[in-house]
């Protein structure tokens, strides 16, 4: 039995496991020697993930007015940091390729979480978010914390489902009342157990009450509307069948005018379809 | 009326609606004739497409909110309701989402199951 | 392990210190920097210029990358357009705006607005790279850095774009707070003067109103003063008016009880004259009707005293005269004299002057000079009595007033349109100093004390006359020579009629006539004996007298006479009453009722012919006037 998120991630920490080549790309990135060609030849060893970088350049995503035609190119377009963690939003899929489920339809949750990591990175570019790649990566990230509970505890999973249809509530509170902890937490181990800096662990800890996040109301803010809103609009499924709650407090942190929406989504939709193509291609 | 790519527009074409960059700065209003100048400015703001009068589509742009009939209206609006039934819907952001969301169901270019799928 | 292991992880993990102190340091640099990026913001010296923002900005940044240019476009807020702020070096800012120019067409300047972050374009300014990045608040899009980077130089590393990020953003920060101010300085500046103008404008309003709060008050003071002495003016107006209102009351009821009393004295006067005029007649009528009645008396005349009776009868008829003027005066004066205006016969009215003046004339001597013959034939327009009192009043004047052994004569002229008639004497004349008061009454010049008799009356009434005849009057004296009058009347022309009106005094009488009945009704016995001596000369005249009118009334009814005739002033029933009974009886209506009274008024002449008389006769009787009517109402001729 599984009393915590921490022990659930735990046990599935072999399998899911961070690419190492985020790691090695990391390092260069903050290394004050390294410059834009060792990047580009670390990247160029997996050719898989060279083609996808490219594409997703010249997608809707980027609007780079001219085509880009090489990682260099697509490093100084997009950016060395936004890069890497573009690299592991791209690897991060193929993770996750062997786990299969009964209960969730994969294709549908990751055309769900890269909507919402679209959504997100739009909201961030509206909030002048330098580095609006990371919020993609989070915003792609945010729900694998369920991934992992069909994974392992799929029984449970199924009965917090039934629970949340009978209690008519949200699944994610379904869960915690139900298995004791909610995909969230599980989600925000899983970055602890990959190193990843606190912000992504806390944002995706507090997706669905980001004020309680003591340092990244924000960052959390950003995923939880994008959540909303991808949820709303019914692209992809995480398992969530209605639109959770709104933490109005979030919001009105976020400091977004309500009528930015039209416009955020129209962008969503102008990216999304080729996005879905771009990442889950031989995912 | 149909959206054009930036690099196709040409000076005196006329913009059906208001021209504004990302984040809602008007930067031409609706029915204005393009020049160069103004291209220019539109250019310079990062705007990737402007609906122009009377030009074919480049992208496909409908919605035929007109042509629902109450009855599909009502359901619709039931349906989603449901399914916003956790939130406080006079909230001005739910307000606008809820709203959105009818809009997309009601019109043609859903993003629907059957689309993606195609 | 082998030494040699150790070493190479030594010089590894040397290697990794120098890298971790390295990466240090720059982290301790970039705080250090990030830390005084208040700088960049300036202080109030500096005035937070967009110029001062700019430079400190290109100072943090260049120090981080080696640019050959940088420049700041700033947002054009209402055109939208990008504009060239700040370009370091400035003689290259021409190439830039071609450059940026490019960079817009290609799309890869509105890309890099949206990117939040340092980009790097395609397009290079000859050859050399450019770094964009937008300069942008959290809620609004201010601007674009561009920095073209030394051909020599490397792009800098994530953190060193990481670092001009951050200091470009916080130079964002810098650029919206510098204009907020601006704008708030300017806002303050227009704040104030308004502020200054309105509190001037609130002075001036406040002196105004003081102003004229005093002004108020002072007029207020002003009109209460003016209102108190205009009302006092008023109260002592209205007591003016109160007493004027008295004193007029008590004025009316003086001038009604004046009036009143002239009213009665007028009446008492009237009455008076009435009743002298009536007693002075009565004893004339019988004075002239006796000598008249002796006239005709044919036996009488031819005796020696036949004389005396003209004597008689002109005392009688001056005394008449004297009376008549009396009551002319009053008359005249009271406006009720007839004019009866007819074509007159001038020769005939002056012998008939003439005639009654001579008696007068013999006792001083005076020769009356008869009118030249062409004079007897000129007829004048004029009022026969009256015209004869005029000329007797002149010619008694003349005789009165004149010498012994003087003269009188009368003058005609005969012009076109005017007939000028003098009466000239030659007696003592009248001073010159006197002559100015000719025509005032009573004023008889100092001849008062002497023995020529006369009212006074005299001229004063004959001027009237002469001017309601229309004429005129003058005089010419000269003192000791003597005095002329002359008259101006309007000439007439002669008819027949004035020859049948004429009356001559007829002497001879018709013996045979038919025989009447006359009732007399008169209450004075002298008057009765008169009429009885008139009809006496008929004997076939049967004459009865009643005293009263109801004895005469009875009488009538019995009698039923011819004629009845009747004095109208009568004791108890007057003559007016009399007369109406008896038209009122049908036994008596018929009979000819003649008046005969001393009342000549014309009010009573009126009455008595309203009342039913047939003719009014005053006294005294004209006798022959008289008879002549006797003989008209039988139907007959009774004289001569």
């Amino acid at each position: 039995m599984v009393s915590n998120a921490v022990q659930l991630v735990k046990n599935v920490e072999s399998v899911v496991s961070l690419p190492t080549i985020f790691t090695r790309i990391d390092e260069l990135i903050n290394s004050p020697d390294s410059n834009l060609t060792d990047i580009a030849d670390v990247i160029s060893e997996d050719p898989g993930l060279s083609v996808r970088l490219l594409k997703v350049a010249n997608s809707a995503m980027f609007n780079f007015p001219a085509e880009i035609d090489t990682i260099t190119r697509a490093i100084t377009v997009i950016g060395t940091r936004q890069l890497r963690d573009l690299v592991l939003a791209t690897k991060v899929i193929s993770v996750f390729k062997d786990v299969d489920s009964d209960i969730i339809n994969m294709e549908e949750f990751w055309k769900h979480s890269i909507a919402s990591g679209i959504m997100a990175r739009i909201l961030a570019s509206l909030r002048r978010e330098p580095n609006t790649e990371y919020y993609y990566l989070l915003g792609l990230l945010h729900e694998v914390g369920r991934l992992v509970m069909y994974m392992e505890i799929p029984d449970l999973m199924s009965r917090a489902v039934t629970n949340s249809i009978d209690s008519n509530v949200a699944l994610h509170q379904s869960e915690l009342s139900v298995i004791g902890f909610d995909h969230s937490m599980v989600g925000a181990e899983l970055m602890a157990a990959w190193n990843l800096p606190e912000s992504m662990r806390d944002a995706i800890c507090y997706h669905h009450r980001p004020s309680l996040s003591l340092n990244y109301v924000d960052d959390a803010g950003i995923i939880h509307v994008s959540d909303l809103i991808v949820n709303a609009l019914e692209l992809g499924s995480s398992g969530e069948s209605d639109v959770p709650p709104l933490d109005e407090q979030a919001w009105e942190s976020l400091d977004l005018s309500q009528f930015v929406l039209p416009d955020a989504i129209e962008q969503l939709e102008n990216q999304y379809h080729e996005a879905v193509d771009i990442f889950l291609e031989d995912a | 009326m149909a959206l054009i790519r930036i690099s196709n527009i040409k000076p005196g074409q006329t913009v059906s609606t208001d021209v504004k960059d990302r984040s809602g700065r008007i930067l031409l209003s609706a029915n204005t004739e393009l020049t160069d100048d103004n291209i220019k400015i539109i250019k310079s703001w990062g705007v990737v497409e402007i609906d122009i009068k009377g030009e074919v589509n480049d992208a496909v742009v409908d919605s035929n909110l007109t042509r629902v009939n109450p009855e599909q209206l009502q359901a619709i609006d039931l349906e989603l309701s449901k399914r916003f039934r956790f939130l406080n819907k006079s909230h001005p952001f739910i307000h606008e989402l809820f709203d959105v969301c009818l809009r997309r169901k009601l019109s043609a270019k859903g993003l629907s199951q059957e689309s993606i799928d195609g | 392990m082998t030494e040699r292991d150790d070493k190479q992880e030594l010089m590894q993990l040397r290697k990794r210190v120098d890298y971790l102190e390295r990466i240090n340091q720059q982290y301790i640099s970039t705080l250090d920097t990030l830390n005084s990026l208040g700088d960049i913001h300036g202080n109030v010296k500096q005035k937070r210029s967009p110029q001062h923002i700019f430079s400190s900005t290109r100072q943090y940044i260049c120090r981080l990358a080696h640019f050959d240019l940088t420049a700041f476009l700033m947002v054009n807020e209402d055109n939208n357009s990008f504009e060239i702020d700040d370009c370091v070096p400035l003689n290259a800012c021409d190439n830039l705006q071609e450059t940026v120019d490019q960079l817009i067409d290609r799309g890869e300047f509105g890309w890099a607005l949206n990117q939040n972050r340092i980009c790097e374009p395609q397009f290079r300014m000859d050859g050399r790279r450019i770094l964009l990045h937008v300069l942008a608040s959290r809620t609004r899009i201010r601007g674009m850095f561009v920095g073209v980077l030394n051909e020599t130089e490397n792009v800098p590393s994530v953190m060193t774009l990481g670092l001009i990020s951050a200091i470009l953003y916080n130079s964002a920060y810098a650029l919206e707070s510098a204009m907020l101010y601006k704008m708030v300085l300017e806002q303050n500046e227009k704040l104030e003067s308004k502020v200054v103008e309105r509190t001037q404008e609130l002075n001036l309003a406040q002196q105004a109103l003081k102003k004229s709060n005093e002004e108020l008050e002072e007029r207020v003071k002003l009109r209460t003063a003016e209102l108190s002495s205009s009302n006092r003016k008023l109260m002592a107006e209205v007591d003016r008016r109160k007493k004027i209102e008295a004193s007029l009351r008590q004025s009316e009821e003086e001038l009604i009880v004046a009036r009143q009393l002239a009213e009665s004295a007028n009446h008492a006067k009237s009455d008076f004259l009435s009743k002298m005029s009536h007693e002075l007649r009565t004893p004339l009528n019988a004075i002239l009707g006796f000598s008249q009645v002796l006239e005709m008396d044919e036996e009488f005349i031819q005796s020696p005293n036949a004389p005396f009776i003209d004597e008689i009868r002109s005392a009688g008829e001056h005394l008449l005269n004297l009376i008549n003027e009396v009551l002319d005066l009053s008359k005249i004066e009271a406006g009720k004299i007839d004019v009866q205006m007819e074509n007159i016969n001038f020769g005939e009215v002056m012998r008939e002057c003439y005639a009654l003046i001579n008696p007068m004339a013999k006792i001083k001597n005076i020769k009356l000079i008869p009118l030249a013959e062409s004079a007897e034939k000129i007829y004048i327009y004029a009022d026969r009595t009256l015209i004869k009192q005029v000329f007797i009043n002149l010619l008694s004047n003349a005789v009165k007033y004149n010498r012994e052994n003087g003269k009188v004569e009368i003058k005609l002229e005969n012009e076109s349109n005017q007939i000028n008639i003098s009466v000239i004497d030659n007696g003592v004349g009248i001073r010159d100093d006197k002559q100015q008061f000719m025509f005032q009454p009573f004023n008889r010049l100092g001849v008062e004390a002497s023995n020529i008799e006369g009212t006074g009356m005299g001229l004063v009434i004959t001027r009237h006359l002469v001017e309601l005849m229309d004429g005129e009057i003058e005089f010419e004296s000269e003192y000791g020579q003597g005095t002329e009058f002359i008259l101006k009347f309007n000439p007439g022309f002669a008819s027949f009629e004035t020859a049948a009106n004429k009356t001559e005094p007829s002497r001879g009488i018709v013996s045979s006539i038919k025989g009447f009945t006359v009732l007399y009704i008169e209450d004075s016995a002298p008057n009765i004996r008169l009429v009885e001596s008139i009809l006496s000369k008929w004997s076939q005249i049967e004459l009865h007298a009643a005293l009263s009118a109801e004895e005469g009334i009875k009488m009538a009814i019995k009698l039923k006479p011819d004629i009845i005739l009747m004095d109208i002033n009568l004791p108890n029933m007057d003559g007016y009453e009399a007369v109406r009974v008896l038209k009122a009886d049908a036994s008596t209506a018929s009979i000819p009722v003649i008046a005969l009274s001393a009342n000549a008024m014309q009010k009573s002449v009126k009455e008595g012919l309203d009342s039913g008389f047939e003719r009014y006769l005053t006294k005294p009787l004209k006798v022959v006037e008289f008879l002549k009517l006797l003989g008209t109402l039988t139907g007959q001729v009774l004289l001569k």
